[in-house]
């Protein structure tokens, strides 16, 4: 036999191709895989392989994102922390949980987490949105959406439901028990997964119309990509953020940084809790480094930093001109400038006046207006 | 029997039978490899040592006395792209090593050196995985020399890092979509204080900073490398970190940025660019200096 591969794998082939429409036609309600509709510029996300993509559970996950029954005592549910309008952040700069107590960090956008090479300002560990999600149902320090305790009336409330019993099944139609705190994160993860944003005005530039960004914005754009002001070390790429990881990623890179926001005790201390992915390494060379998040929307997600401390992009561009941050008097005074801990690239820069508005209306050009309108990820209970 | 056991079952024949061939066929493939060794060809690797002094480097260690002003020095990053490897033979010609195409670490004719191990000071912007060596194969044959290029080729330095093939979708050693790739990190903390060396081509035109060129950069700035007397078997390739650095007083940098990011106008730049045999100014070799960064062992 010439090719015996070819031919074994031919009729491998139509064996399969049989069984397999015969297959097909007995499950009529497989779910259907999720049509990422990429924008130009951006790589598939990964997907755990035991959670695939698919229409129902990204549909279920839409549910449950916005509805306050996941949540220990009804008040609260994901979308409190996350609104659409604000590039799923929440204007605070910390967030009160389902008991009223305060979260020790800002609350991130999620726009594109899926291609976050880690999740949460600083948990090197983290690494899928599926592992994320549990975080702020269960935890209790602080206390989010307060699932802890209540795990057996939160879960009835899903199972009690018309509407609910239907939606688990679609999307977990192999399973004769769907309605599950399993499964909630795995649709959950799924549809945080869709929030990718990509059609800011920058995105129409460089794809479409290179006449739909302002001069201004244009040359903001070149100084934020150039060598002098070395923001793109850090927020580099489609997802302008170093911490980014898709299917063609090959390297694990870490992406943790200590930019001089605080400087305590002269050696580089931040204020606890929030000590950065020391908290999780134990490694004091890793006080006060956290994640770069992606900039995409940041005109909308203010205040800034992971605890909120900068209220306005104009302060934080001042705040990386000069190199870090003096905090004068108070329980947290320091000059963060000479943070030992800080990353060489955050060195200060200084700007024009008009270049620093060219920087601005760059960072503006950034706004996604069809992501926080797109009606596949607002909220379905408004619909009805 | 279900559908679902159906399919099981002829799966599992199928590759029962598959896995026959592939035998089969893996077996022919060796007789085929030895013939072509008879025939003259062969795998050569070549080594790479980047060293302080006689040591090998190692993030976590601090050098003593690096630089003019005998610095403290910490690596925090140390990566480099070598292309274009050619073997000389006895002949004196240049005969291309075809580089594996291992899906990791080299692609097409390029390939990473990755120094850093991503644990202490490398933490920031590292990995974990180390890469010494380049892999590839020539006709059989005396080589006495080794040639090769230090950088990405034009052709493929302003590919974006979100679709390049590994090792070429590394982030951190990524300009942008203008300035292409950093062929040279070398990230340091010296008497505390960031020092950094990137080396890349300057002078890319493009309508902006988010498009690449369409015409090579003014200034290329890749070094050829040639080792006259290079054995693969017996011989490394050394970086000399400090060799790169012997002139430079790394105490101090004029801000904007710590270091040198390959600018003609930086003063940081005059030094290296020396050490590496090119022209501050066009990124070209200058004539009659060779680089001192590699040498052999």
């Amino acid at each position: 036999m010439k090719h015996p591969i070819a031919t074994i794998l031919f009729f491998c082939g139509l064996g399969f191709v049989g069984l397999g429409a015969v297959y097909s036609a007995m499950a009529q309600n497989k779910p259907d895989a999720y049509d990422w509709q990429l924008p130009a510029g951006f790589p598939e996300p990964r997907v755990p392989e035991d959670n695939p993509m698919t229409t129902e559970k990204v549909e279920l996950g839409r549910y449950l994102f916005y509805d306050t029954r996941l949540s220990g005592n009804d008040s609260t549910s994901c979308s409190s922390c996350h609104l659409q309008a604000l590039a799923f952040s929440d204007g605070r700069a910390v967030s009160p949980g389902s008991t009223g107590q305060l979260t020790h960090r800002n609350a991130m956008s999620l726009t594109n987490s899926a291609y976050s090479a880690t999740l949460t300002w600083s948990n090197p560990t983290l690494n899928t949105i599926e592992r994320q999600v549990i975080v702020p149902m269960f935890g209790e320090f602080p206390v989010e959406l307060g699932i802890t305790g209540h795990d057996d009336e939160v879960l009835a409330h899903f199972q009690e439901d018309n509407r609910y019993q239907v939606l688990f099944a679609a999307a977990f139609p192999d399973q004769l028990d769907p309605i599950s705190f399993n499964g909630i994160v795995k649709a959950l993860a799924s549809f945080t997964r869709t929030l990718i944003s990509g059609n800011s005005i920058f995105d129409q530039y460089r794809w479409k119309d290179p006449n739909v960004m302002s001069e201004s914005a244009q040359r903001g754009m070149n100084l934020f990509l150039g060598e002098t002001l070395e923001c793109h070390h850090c927020h580099t790429g489609f997802n302008f953020s170093l911490s980014t990881a898709h299917i063609n990623t090959t390297f694990e890179e870490r992406a943790f940084f200590n930019t001089g926001l605080y400087n305590v005790d002269g050696n580089g201390a931040y204020p606890t809790p929030n000590v950065g992915i020391y908290e999780i390494t134990g490694n004091p060379r890793d006080m006060g480094k956290f994640r770069p998040p992606s900039l995409r929307n940041v005109a909308l997600t203010a205040p800034y930093m992971h605890d909120g401390s900068i209220a306005t992009l104009e302060e934080v561009i001042q705040f990386y001109e000069d190199g870090g941050r003096v905090i004068s008097e108070g329980e947290y005074a320091g000059d963060g400038r000479s943070n030992p801990l800080k990353n060489g690239l955050v060195s200060g820069f200084s700007l024009t006046p008009q270049e620093r508005e060219d920087l601005l209306n760059f960072l503006k050009s950034l706004t996604d207006e069809s992501f926080i309108r797109d009606p596949r990820f607002s909220n379905p209970f408004a619909d009805n | 029997m279900n559908v679902r056991s159906g399919l099981l079952v002829l799966f599992s024949l199928c590759a029962l039978g598959l896995s026959s061939v592939v035998f089969a066929q893996d077996h022919s493939a060796h007789q085929g490899m030895n013939m072509n060794m008879d025939m003259g060809s062969g795998n050569t690797t070549i080594r790479f040592s980047a060293r302080v002094g006689d040591s090998d480097v190692s993030c976590g260690i601090m050098y003593e006395s690096l630089g003019s002003h005998n610095s403290e020095v910490e690596l925090t990053d140390f990566r480099l792209y070598i292309s274009n490897v050619r073997l000389i033979n006895a002949e004196g010609e240049e005969v291309p090593l075809e580089l594996t195409q291992d899906e990791m670490w080299q692609h097409d004719n390029v390939a990473l050196l990755d120094f850093e191990d991503g644990s202490a000071g490398c933490a920031d912007s590292g990995n974990a995985m180390l890469n010494t060596k380049i892999v590839g194969s020539s006709p059989d044959g005396e080589y006495t020399g080794l040639v090769f290029d230090l950088g990405v080729p034009d052709e493929m330095n302003h590919m974006d890092t979100t679709t390049a093939p590994t090792p070429l979708n590394i982030a951190a050693m990524w300009w942008g979509w203008q300035g292409g790739y950093k062929f040279l990190r070398v990230d340091m903390m010296a008497d505390g204080k960031p020092w950094f060396i990137h080396l890349g081509s300057t002078g890319c035109e493009s309508p902006n900073e988010a498009t690449a060129p369409e015409s090579p950069c003014s200034s290329p700035n890749r070094v050829e490398v040639r080792m006259g007397s290079f054995n693969a078997a017996h011989n490394f390739v050394v970086v000399n970190l400090d060799s790169l650095v012997s002139d430079i007083d790394l105490s101090t940098s004029v801000p904007e940025p710590p270091g040198c990011m390959s600018f003609s106008g930086d003063p940081d730049c005059a030094p290296i660019f020396k050490n590496l045999g090119l022209a501050l100014d066009n990124g070209t070799p200058l004539p009659d200096v060779v680089q001192t960064l590699f040498s052999t062992q």
